[in-house]
């Protein structure tokens, strides 16, 4: 174990949040459709994924950055409501388990497509300010990180925005309160859940988008990022989308903290320790908490 | 005004409605009674369209609504308070009523039909920030009328307003609703509490075995000792 290093620690503690928000927009995501169908999402890691690769492909082939990003911030939203139809729209009954495990069957096949179409290395793009690294007295952490918060704060506020101000947002907390009363007022409540996907599909490639150039991006770890996310909304109780990226950046901060104080290969497996306790500390996990009524 | 021919509706293989055949006048406060589990919510679900028909006809107006979504039907004028109240937990009861107007574009008329709605239920005006979910029971179904008045009916659908609220409260509702029917709305009232509802509707219907099984004015049916012995105790 290192001595103790203050400047070190910070460090370590703005790069962990920078991971955590990370998680904490794929958790939104988890969130967001929970909310809508009561079903947990596999392929929302996938989606991250998906928006790294696309936006590095479309770099690789000489695209603007910008251009490059957007076009697979649209692709991945795309892709989220395709996955509505075939996932949800499709089926009589839509009920939870049945939309969960045909998310799983999404999730295998567009990391199928994925590696078969852009390959099995690993890809990525330069940050906004390159590997340029962001001074604050002793400490140093790259432009790149503080880019990851600011993109996930900034997704947060115009969430909060859209939920509390706007005439859909409040459509779609009623369809999530219950969708029969909403469907009582006239709203299309069908219409609201592929709203929802789309925006958690957006949240997903958002994290994407961000975290590729700070770590490059293969198509093996939708996986991974899908389950960090996962544990982030379980953590900050799965129906409450600001709860999800708050468990997001706990998360990341322990997660950080622990590598550098114990080791690094323990890292994965804090998510893995946070998402038992929390199964363990509330029996029937946070989804017994859940406020929201499924479509 | 809503006319209601051979409706037919249910869930799974079996069908609770089975030929239901019903009018309700403009201007008319009509209560539908019936037992524990005679249909009265399968009816209601079926006229909002949240339950598919599976025969029959249901006009308004004249005008098929029969195979039309709630959307549709909330737009032609036909507006349902559903068994149980269902507020929107987690919207503020102002929330709560301006998603009640989500189908209309008239700020002004809107704005000037949320002080309408809460000068009927002032306990509203008081909360308007409150979480719709810590309301009282009472005051959530004070809350699930206004909301559905903000669409600006011309049918108001009620099922089972009495359901779960104080007694006092109760009386306090109907009498707005009988407010409601003699500023000349239209009203289909479900109702267990038959006493309550024979007051303030000007005739009833009684459902039984998936079909109206009495009818008539509210006065002859407080009478008619088949109606007395089964839904007023007496
Ligand atoms: N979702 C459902 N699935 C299957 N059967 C149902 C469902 N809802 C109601 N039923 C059945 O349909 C019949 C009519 O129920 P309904 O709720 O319409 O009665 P009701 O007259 O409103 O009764 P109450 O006065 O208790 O509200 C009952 O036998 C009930 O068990
Ligand atoms: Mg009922």
């Amino acid at each position: 174990m290192p001595a103790f290093d203050a400047t070190a620690l910070i460090q370590v503690l703005i790069g962990g949040i920078g991971n955590g928000a990370v998680y904490g927009l794929v958790g939104l995501g988890f969130s967001l459709i929970y909310r809508s169908t009561g079903a947990v999402n596999f392929a929302q890691g996938e989606w991250v994924m998906l928006a790294g690769m696309a936006a590095a492909a479309g770099f690789t082939a000489r695209w603007p950055l910008p251009v490059a990003a957007a076009a697979a911030l649209v692709l991945v939203a795309a892709v989220g409501v395709l996955s509505y139809q075939i996932g949800v729209r499709r089926l009589r009954d839509p009920a939870p388990l049945l939309v969960t495990m045909v998310s799983i069957g999404i999730a295998i096949f567009t990391k199928g497509v994925v590696m078969v179409t852009l390959g099995k290395n690993p890809n990525g793009y330069p940050g906004v300010f390159g590997d340029a690294l962001v001074r604050m007295g002793a400490v140093s952490v790259p432009a790149q990180t503080l880019i990851v918060i600011a993109a996930c704060l900034a997704f947060v506020a115009a969430l909060h925005l859209l939920f509390a101000r706007s005439r859909i947002g409040l459509a779609l907390r009623a369809s999530a309160a219950d969708a029969d009363a909403a469907a009582l007022v006239g709203i299309p409540v069908r219409r609201m859940v592929m709203f929802s996907f789309a925006l958690a599909a957006a949240a997903g490639a958002v994290a994407g988008l961000v975290v590729t150039p700070l770590t490059l991006i293969s198509y093996d770890q939708g996986t991974m990022l899908g389950f960090k996310g996962f544990s982030a909304a379980m953590l900050g109780g799965i129906a409450s989308p600001l709860g999800a990226v708050a468990g997001g950046i706990v998360l990341g901060a322990l997660e950080a903290v622990s590598s550098y104080q114990i080791s690094s290969r323990f890292k994965d497996a804090v998510a893995f320790i946070l998402f038992l306790l929390v199964l363990f500390a509330r029996p029937h996990g946070l989804f017994g908490r859940r406020t929201g009524e499924r479509v | 005004m809503l006319e209601i021919d051979g409706l037919r509706a249910g869930y799974g293989t079996a069908d609770v409605l089975r030929g239901l055949d019903l009018r309700v006048h403009a201007a008319e406060c009509v209560c539908l009674l019936g037992a524990n589990g005679a249909g009265k919510t399968t009816t209601m679900r079926a006229l909002a369209g949240l339950l598919p028909a599976r025969g029959g006809t249901i006009r308004l107006d004249g005008r098929d609504v029969t195979r039309l979504g709630p959307d549709e039907r909330l737009a032609a004028g036909l507006a349902l308070v559903p068994e149980g109240r269902r507020v929107f937990a987690g919207l503020s009861v102002v929330e709560n009523l301006a998603i009640g107007a989500y189908l209309r574009a008239d700020r002004v008329a809107i704005s000037r039909d949320r002080e309408r709605v809460l000068a009927l239920f002032p306990r509203l005006a008081e909360r308007l920030s409150q979480d719709a979910s810590t309301l009282s029971g009472g005051e959530q179904q004070m809350l699930a009328i206004a909301r559905a008045l903000m669409s600006a009916p011309r049918v108001l659908l009620l099922d089972e307003p009495s359901m779960g609220v104080a007694p006092i409260v109760v009386r306090d509702i109907f009498r707005t609703i009988a407010g409601l029917a003699k500023d000349g709305l239209t009203i289909l009232l479900a109702e267990q509490n038959a006493r309550m509802a024979l007051k303030v509707a000007s005739s009833g219907a009684v459902l039984s075995e998936g079909a109206i099984a009495v009818r008539g004015e509210s006065t002859h049916l407080r009478a008619d000792p088949s109606v007395r012995e089964a839904y007023l105790g007496a």
